[in-house]
């Protein structure tokens, strides 16, 4: 097994922070939602090594992450905005590699004089990184999509430093049951987001005396694809915006 | 005699209301005008009766009593108990869930919502109930305000006509709060352990300011006012918002009087007075700037947040021997003056929010092209609209009057240039509308809806709007409470001076 040494490694939590960087800067969720899952996994043994968060946690948290990206993947699977709009892209990959870099810069500068209790320089510094990321993924997304994954990012450090700080069961299940809270709000607004989706539904009948001009919305039961067109379909796309990642840059 | 302690007996109640009136959903209306009426009198009844009583008769049948008093109820580590310091909250709560279900009766507001507004109402009762927890109530009180309102986001949504990523602002200012407020609460912790370290504490408390600036949401964490009035089914969009201001003052309120050193040894002041400022201008500008009536409406609510902000960071000099209403200050603060200008917020935005539903309802639109001369035609809702948003402003004859004005005065005594700026703001609010009634009571140009063309719409020469018996008599009913309040503000003293004393 990996030592202490090993998980408070400079180098290993440099590679964490490039793990969840770089899908931002390709814009790509299906690297996002990888990037956290490994994460969340690093930081959990980084808490559990380095820290002494007892064995169930650090799993509990990777599988409520788990968990949190499969419930937006299986929304991501039923609409069509994440291919057709490329997930609400709103800016350039120049202009995300600047303000990643400009960011990396401020932690580095900054992060010195801000304190985390408990936690060594280098994570520390990781996990400032990842609130900065999030923020900055907030700013720069203009669908639910990566909002929701920021949010989740946003969550990962939180969750394992408040774990180590505050060690209660009931605390830590009440961080859990918000990241999946707002993992499903996500997968719901997801859906909602899909014109496509929307126009697939009537309004209820149950509306229709109170609210005459109630508009079509849309529903999770609502434009269900199939599941291994769907994973053919991710490959595929990953590879192509690899190629054209790699021919841009 | 079955007795149940107060909060299960509460919660119990919510719930079987929720179930009821999903079970019932044919007869919506009956339902929400039985659980508005049933919720509304339970807060009343519950505002005359003293919680120092051990126990309460709540019904009696032959020899069966069902009693409620006093008591904790533990669930898993958490307490949850009605005090005398909580019960101000939980009757206004009581009274603003009710109320909206009364007004959920003559207009719908998506399908999902009145599913979840029982719950959702529960919830934050849950809130404002718990006086202990595996850690301190407070601390928690971010994690469980992103949790009800990640569930306000599933209510809203069907009616929600906006951009679904500016629904999911709602749960951003108290997920953001969460590290603040619980490293806060560790550095807490150890300084009780080492009081000698005073730097520790200094940390905690600045780590505190910032946890609950973020939960109070000033601008730039603004959007979820102006995105849900501008999108959202109106009477949805103001409890929601509502429910989580309440719950943040009162957790606001808990802090500032548990945690002493908060105003000393932190920038809460100079950042409440900063962003306070900022907010009620930019509401201001915004207001004058917009031609939307939804965003106004929310824009108005906006600058109105901005005064309590600026409120919030008192001691006022006027208020300081508390002569105006009588009672002792909460730890040097303005509290009379935030619990009444808040009070008259209430009002003033379900009224708006009364109003603003039936011209939804009316012309299934919110942009202001759709209202040309909609005033002509629901005159009674246009003008509960007009008085609750220019309520919001201060101006005279509304609801908002009297509250703008003494907060105003407070603000001058401590600097002229406050009180001005946000008066010129208010100015800006007050231009918005004005800008706006033209429009409303213009000649009817709205091409919407055309007979047949809309499921449930009345065929033949129906082009023209009327107001339904029901919402006019609500609309009526509003414009009536607000003139009142306007005309005899003293009315709401006895009710403010009551939640003083219980805050205090």
């Amino acid at each position: 097994m990996l030592g202490v040494d090993f998980w408070s490694s400079g180098p290993l939590h440099i590679f964490l922070g490039l793990a969840i960087g770089l899908p931002l800067v390709f814009w790509d969720w299906r690297a996002m939602l990888l990037g956290l899952l490994f994460v969340q996994f690093a930081v959990g043994r980084i808490m559990g090594a380095v820290y002494g968060l007892p064995s169930p946690w650090p799993e509990v948290h990777f599988a409520v992450l788990f968990l949190a990206c499969l419930i937006l993947l299986l929304s991501i699977l039923q609409t069509e905005n994440v291919r057709v709009n490329h997930a609400g892209q709103f800016s350039s990959f120049l202009f995300r590699l600047l303000i990643l870099g400009m960011a990396a810069l401020l932690v580095w500068r900054v992060g010195g004089s801000i304190s985390l209790p408990l936690l060594n320089e280098a994570t520390k510094l990781l996990f400032l990184w990842l609130l900065v990321l999030a923020v900055l993924t907030l700013g720069l997304t203009e669908t639910v999509l990566f909002a929701g994954a920021a949010l989740l990012l946003w969550l990962v450090p939180l969750q394992a430093l408040l774990s180590v700080l505050f060690p209660v069961p009931a605390f830590i299940i009440l961080l859990g049951v918000l990241a999946l809270l707002v993992a499903l709000v996500c997968s719901y607004l997801l859906l909602a987001e899909d014109d496509a989706l929307a126009s697939a539904l009537q309004p209820a009948d149950l509306e229709r005396d109170i609210l005459p001009t109630v508009r079509p919305q849309p529903s999770i039961a609502a434009g269900a694809k199939t599941l291994w067109h769907d994973i053919a379909y991710w490959i595929s796309s990953l590879l192509k915006r690899m190629h054209a990642g790699i021919r841009s840059s | 005699m079955i007795q149940f302690t107060f909060p299960s007996f509460l919660l119990s109640l919510l719930l079987l209301m929720a179930v009821a009136v999903y079970l019932l959903r044919r007869w919506q209306r009956w339902m929400f005008m039985v659980c508005g009426g049933c919720l509304n009198l339970l807060g009343l009844w519950l505002w005359q009766t003293p919680v120092a009583r051990d126990q309460w008769l709540v019904a009696r049948v032959d020899s069966w009593a069902l009693t409620t008093g006093q008591g904790a109820v533990p669930f898993y580590g958490f307490h949850l108990q009605l005090t005398p310091s909580n019960e101000p909250v939980i009757v206004a709560l009581l009274l603003l869930l009710g109320t909206g279900m009364m007004l959920l009766v003559t207009t719908g507001q998506g399908e999902s919502f009145p599913m979840f507004v029982l719950p959702m109402g529960a919830g934050y009762i849950c809130m404002a109930l718990m006086v202990d927890a595996p850690l301190m109530p407070v601390v928690l009180a971010p994690i469980f305000l992103a949790m009800l309102m990640a569930i306000s986001v599933f209510s809203i949504q069907t009616g929600y006509w906006g951009d679904a990523l500016g629904l999911l602002w709602v749960i951003l200012p108290p997920i953001l709060a969460v590290p603040f407020i619980l490293l806060a609460s560790w550095y807490l912790a150890q300084v009780s352990l080492n009081p000698q370290d005073t730097g520790m504490a200094a940390e905690a408390m600045q780590l505190l300011a910032v946890g609950l600036l973020l939960l109070l949401a000033p601008v730039p964490l603004h959007r979820t006012q102006p995105e849900l009035s501008g999108a959202a089914p109106p009477i949805a969009a103001a409890l929601v918002v509502l429910f989580y201001q309440t719950l943040v003052l009162y957790v606001v309120y808990l802090t500032m009087t548990d945690t002493a050193l908060l105003r000393d040894d932190s920038a809460l002041n100079l950042w409440l007075i900063a962003t306070g400022i900022v907010t009620a201008v930019w509401g201001g500008l915004a207001a004058a700037g917009t031609s939307h009536p939804g965003r106004l409406w929310g824009y108005a609510m906006l600058h109105d947040w901005g005064l309590i902000l600026l409120l919030l960071a008192g001691p006022f000099a006027m208020f300081s021997d508390s002569e105006a209403f009588g009672v002792a200050h909460a730890s040097g603060r303005s509290w009379p003056l935030v619990v009444s200008l808040f009070a008259l917020r209430i009002v003033s935005t379900l009224s708006a929010a009364t109003g603003m539903a039936q011209l939804r309802r009316a012309t299934g639109e919110l942009r202001l092209k759709s209202f040309q001369g909609i005033g002509t035609c629901l005159p009674w809702s246009t003008t509960a609209f007009l008085l609750g948003g220019l309520g919001l402003a201060g101006f005279p004859l509304t609801a908002g009057f009297s509250g703008h004005w003494a907060g105003l005065q407070a603000l001058a005594e401590i600097d002229w240039r406050f009180a001005a700026v946000v008066l010129v703001s208010s100015g800006g609010v007050v231009v918005g509308f004005v800008r706006i009634v033209p429009v409303f009571f213009g000649q009817w140009e709205n091409p919407l809806p055309k007979p047949g063309h809309l499921p449930g719409f009345p065929q033949g020469d129906a082009a023209l709007p009327r107001e339904q018996p029901l919402g006019m008599l609500l609309s009526v009913g509003v414009v009536l409470l607000v003139a009142g309040i306007a005309i005899m503000p003293q009315l709401f003293e006895g009710p403010i001076i009551r939640t003083l004393f219980a805050f205090n």
